[in-house]
């Protein structure tokens, strides 16, 4: 049979789809139920036949332009695909089989079909049409099979499916096709266990065969070709954004993209697509740059811009940047349409984070007034709007207009009750007002509803500590290292391996696995009376507690930096209270594991060094400062404990220099003012009562913590 | 409420109880025969007052805990009224009744994320390459250009996790509520191929509606009902427009376009780059198919 010439072949393909596309258009008069099914049958058969002979053919046609010439194969292999692309009814007969099936809607029947043509080794002729048939299967499994539907690619479609499709068992089942053409081997390969990778791999497939001949050329003629080529890239891309999205691959999604970007001189769909894609999975920079050229393709729409001034905001505190991207969408007005009150938003954000960062009282000002103003006309704008209504009360709360800020904040509160950070403002502002027991009592409501927020907690140790006393704060403290313990337990599962691309956006997703660690707060003042000696007890506990804690930081310190300075925060806190209470020994402790975690940081500098001055050692408390200064130069607690140590000692111009940059840096610190009042008074300069008064009127508004720890983002 | 209606989910309350275990099989089966009672109780979680809700949701939930395909799929149907129903009520700011509807989707949040053996289920996704042979294709076929270029060439087959592990919840708290609604929905849309038409409708309203409730645009859909604004996150959005995407092309093509629109509207105004990656992609494909039948036609 081999010997026969592989001309016969392809006639017998094209007869095999001749007949079934003639008994497809044939008309039938009255015909009965059981004639047209019949029909059908014999239809689908053909079809089926017709595409297998049609493979077989192309297979066999690629060895003899393959086997004659071997040698000079080289020069073959150069050959267009096109030349080899077969006729009108050898087209016909590839496709009819699941053209057919799919038009019927028989889905699982026709995805079956395309997945039988796919996995026919490829021959030179097939090329073109595999590129349709993987991207339609593509297209079928995404928009209509679930993964509880799903069935692998090397078995017929389940029982249930095909009875839905009336019928019992696979066609390819009852017409076997004599003479198969040569299928991919199925052993060692891969085979797609789930929706997604099958979309995906062919996807891939697809890919790299678009990428292999698109038409780049921008030169009129190529005109037309061109534009093909591109709209077949770009339902590629779009397909592989909708699987890659399903399992959360926005960095893989967006290298494929930057590879789409050959095709895509001008194209603003690909470039946007590109842009969220970065965006998604944190490429803030490159984001930012690609949604910037996406808002010149399309000036009129106000969204690539806001998406990009919101990742200079919330990600690169790139705040000119933000303002400049955000004011292109003020200035459209009415165009911008239901974004103009999220651009006086943005816009607004970054006025007030910059006044944050200004150094220099005017600039300060004329911020805080910008922001102040576009947050009103935001709010004027769309009075329903939540967020903006919360930031509205938060910048009035940041200039200390505290009452002031109740009112935007209400509102704020009434269109979303159990927002976290409305909640988190409304604590503060109660405890600016001194209102302490109502502002605890709201603590405990917002934690109802954000139990494991850390930033709340912290508010809540402070409130507790002036109203109920240290003792209770340290529990809480306590309550919070076993939080951070069995939430971040350390550690890490190794599927969850560092090279995998999905952002670990909850730190919750590390394994909880039990480990040797114990993090609790000490106490040594029992064991006092008991039979083994403090020193020694605290020497041991620490050793044991700097050994895990070093293991653990050493082996897996990779985790998000937060989720340690969290740690951080916490034992510092508790040294905090712990020295307010005067058990020295216990602080030291604390700081010691604060230190571990973060050897040279300036908060742990800074507590070294407090605690270095309450123990009287003046000169070591002061090079801690200093090199707490060094780390941070701007850090108000640290030039006010180092202005007023300097004053303690004596060198009190020195000291009043340091306590005038405190004030520079955080001007509504009231502690920092009444330090420099204490300087200027101890040389006798007249301007000390002015500061004790401006301390003394900036304490009566000063909130528990200060209010820019509510992060601002958009 | 008809009283046909209530006979109806009455009778299918007290009929599931006295079933012995070894015909909750055949019973299954059966399900797909009643047809007044789906209806029906889609008419006691939309009405969201009647006395039936509370034993309603308690049998869902119990069909649920069965471990029976196909009556784990009979409750997934009405999830998506189910989380209509708990939003608007939460929206609304109305605490009446929603606690059944609240414990039957925390009960079926808390079987989800264990596997058989109550170990968190950790759901894992192979990233496929081309520089391994697959069913489909040879890598040396495919041009070395193409390879290097990337099509993840570097990554080999790398598995990756993408979704899970999840605590339980005995309650719903402002922090945990979007991720246990998402991964509910996760669950939903691996059951689309069983949902069936009036559960994917119910699918698209609930898209539209958590949209644009309280927006202007609600005014374009007529929608009379609540009109306050709902929170929402972008892995929410994502999940809904994948089920939307298979309402679009399994019969809902009206229905499933008005709702990718508005949810698109929406991931818009909360500038989502998620949820508007996957909606303007899908939004693509659509209009490229038209087009490509126009031309066809």
């Amino acid at each position: 049979r081999d010997e026969r010439p592989i001309y016969h072949l392809r006639l017998l393909a094209e007869a095999f789809v001749i007949k079934g596309l003639s008994l497809d258009h044939q008309a039938m008069s009255a015909a009965s139920r059981v004639r047209l099914s019949e029909r059908d049958e014999e239809c689908l058969s053909c079809y089926l036949r017709g595409c297998d002979t049609a493979l077989l053919y192309l297979q066999e046609l690629d060895k003899t332009v393959m086997t004659p010439s071997t040698k000079t194969a080289k020069t073959s292999v150069s050959i267009p695909p096109l030349e080899m692309e077969p006729g009108y009814f050898l087209q016909a007969a590839l496709q009819s089989a699941y053209l057919s099936l799919l038009h019927k809607g028989h889905l699982a029947q026709g995805t079956h079909q395309l997945r039988r043509v796919l996995r026919v080794v490829e021959s030179r002729g097939s090329q073109n049409f595999r590129k349709a048939v993987a991207r339609r299967l593509a297209e079928v499994l995404l928009s209509s099979v679930s993964e509880d539907g799903y069935w692998s690619p090397t078995a017929p479609p389940p029982p249930a499916w095909l009875n839905k499709e009336g019928t019992s068992q696979s066609k390819d089942m009852i017409y076997p096709s004599p003479r198969p053409p040569q299928r991919y081997c199925t052993d060692s390969s891969f085979c797609p266990q789930d929706v997604v990778e099958e979309a995906v791999l062919l996807l891939l497939i697809t890919e790299s065969m678009a990428s292999a001949d698109a038409v780049l050329s921008l030169a009129p003629e190529h005109k037309e070709a061109r534009e093909t080529s591109m709209s077949e890239a770009s339902s590629i891309y779009d397909l592989l954004s909708i699987g890659m999205a399903r399992r959360g691959q926005y960095a893989m999604l967006s290298e494929c993209l930057e590879r789409a970007m050959k095709f895509s001189f001008n194209e603003f769909h690909l470039w946007y697509q590109l842009g969220l894609s970065l965006m998604a999975s944190g490429k803030g920079i490159a984001a930012v740059s690609v949604l910037k050229e996406c808002a010149k393709m399309r000036p009129q729409d106000p969204t690539p811009s806001l998406l990009a001034a919101k990742i200079c905001i919330n990600q690169l505190h790139m705040l000119e940047e933000g303002e400049a991207l955000a004011q292109s969408v003020v200035i459209m007005a009415e165009e911008a349409g239901e974004s103009l009150p999220r651009a006086h938003l943005a816009v607004g954000l970054c006025c007030s984070l910059r006044a944050s960062d200004a150094s220099l009282k005017f600039e300060r000002d004329e911020f805080n007034q910008r922001a102040l103003q576009e947050l009103q006309k935001a709010h004027a704008l769309d009075p329903q709007d939540p967020q903006i209504a919360l930031y509205l009360a938060m910048q009035l709360a940041l200039v200390r207009q505290v009452s002031a800020a109740m009112e935007p904040l209400q509102m704020a509160l009434a269109l979303r009750s159990d927002e976290l950070h409305s909640l988190h403002l409304l604590v503060l502002l109660l405890s600016a007002q001194k209102h302490e027991q109502h502002a605890l009592d709201t603590v405990a409501l917002a934690l109802s509803q954000h139990p494991e927020n850390f930033n709340l907690l912290f508010t809540k140790v402070k409130l507790e500590e002036v109203v109920c006393g240290t003792a209770v704060a340290l529990q809480t403290c306590e309550d919070m290292l076993q939080m951070w313990q069995s939430r971040y337990d350390c550690t890490r599962s190794s599927e969850a391996d560092d090279t995998s691309s999905i952002p670990p956006p909850e730190p919750g997703h590390l394994s909880r696995k039990p480990s040797g660690l114990h993090l609790t707060l000490p106490d040594f003042q029992e064991t006092e009376t008991g039979s083994q000696s403090a020193p020694s007890l605290a020497v041991s506990r620490l050793e044991a507690a700097m050994s895990e804690v070093s293991v653990l930081s050493s082996a897996h310190r990779q985790g998000p930096a937060y989720i340690w300075t969290t740690l951080e925060r916490i034992w510092l806190q508790a040294g905090e209270l712990f020295m307010a209470e005067g058990r020295l020994k216990e602080a030291q402790f604390c700081v010691q594991e604060a230190g571990t975690l973060f050897p040279s940081s300036h908060s742990v500098l800074l507590l070294r060094g407090r605690l270095a001055e309450q123990r009287g050692n003046l000169l070591e408390a002061k090079s801690l400062y200093d090199e707490a200064a060094a780390i941070n130069p701007h850090g108000h607690h640290i030039l006010l404990h180092l202005g007023k140590l300097l004053v303690r000692m004596g060198r009190v111009s020195l000291g009043e220099k340091v306590l005038r940059d405190a004030v520079q840096a955080q001007s509504t610190s009231h502690e920092a003012w009444s330090g420099l009042g204490e300087a200027l008074e101890s040389r006798g300069c007249n301007q000390a009562p002015d500061c004790f008064l401006t301390a003394l009127e900036l304490e009566a508004s000063c909130p528990i913590r200060p209010f820019t720890i509510i992060p601002r983002e958009l | 409420m008809l009283a046909m209606d209530q006979g109806v989910v009455e009778e299918w309350l007290s009929e599931f109880k006295t079933l012995p275990e070894t015909a909750v099989s055949s019973y299954a089966a059966s399900l797909r025969e009643k047809g007044y009672l789906v209806p029906a109780l889609y008419k006691v979680v939309r009405e969201n007052y009647s006395d039936l809700l509370e034993p309603v949701c308690h049998q869902l939930f119990e069909f649920y805990r069965s471990g029976e395909p196909r009556l784990q799929r009979f409750t997934l149907q009405f999830l998506p009224e189910l989380l209509w129903s708990y939003l608007s009520v939460g929206a609304g700011r109305d605490p009446h009744c929603s606690g059944c509807i609240e414990a039957l989707l925390l009960g079926i949040y808390n079987l989800e994320i264990v596997d058989k053996d109550g170990q968190s289920k950790v759901l894992t996704f192979t990233v496929p390459s081309l520089s391994k042979p697959s069913v489909y294709h040879e890598p040396s076929t495919i041009g070395s250009l193409a390879l290097g270029e990337g099509a993840f060439a570097n990554h080999g087959l790398s598995r990756v996790v993408y979704s899970g592990p999840y605590l339980q919840r005995e309650t719903f708290t402002a922090q945990n509520r979007f991720e246990v609604l998402t991964f509910l929905l996760l669950c939903y849309n691996a059951a689309l191929s069983y949902m069936s038409t009036t559960s994917l409708q119910s699918l698209c309203q609930l898209g539209s509606r958590v949209s644009i409730c309280g927006y202007p645009r609600q005014q374009l859909r007529r929608y009379k009902g609540i009109n306050t604004r709902m929170m929402v996150t972008s892995e929410f959005l994502v999940q809904l427009i994948t089920g939307i995407h298979f309402a679009l092309y399994n019969g809902e093509s009206d229905l499933g376009s008005k709702a990718l629109d508005d949810v698109l509207y929406r991931a818009q105004l909360e500038l989502y780059p998620e949820a508007l990656l996957v909606g303007n992609a899908i939004k693509s494909t659509t209009q490229g198919a038209t087009l490509k039948s126009n031309k066809e036609g």
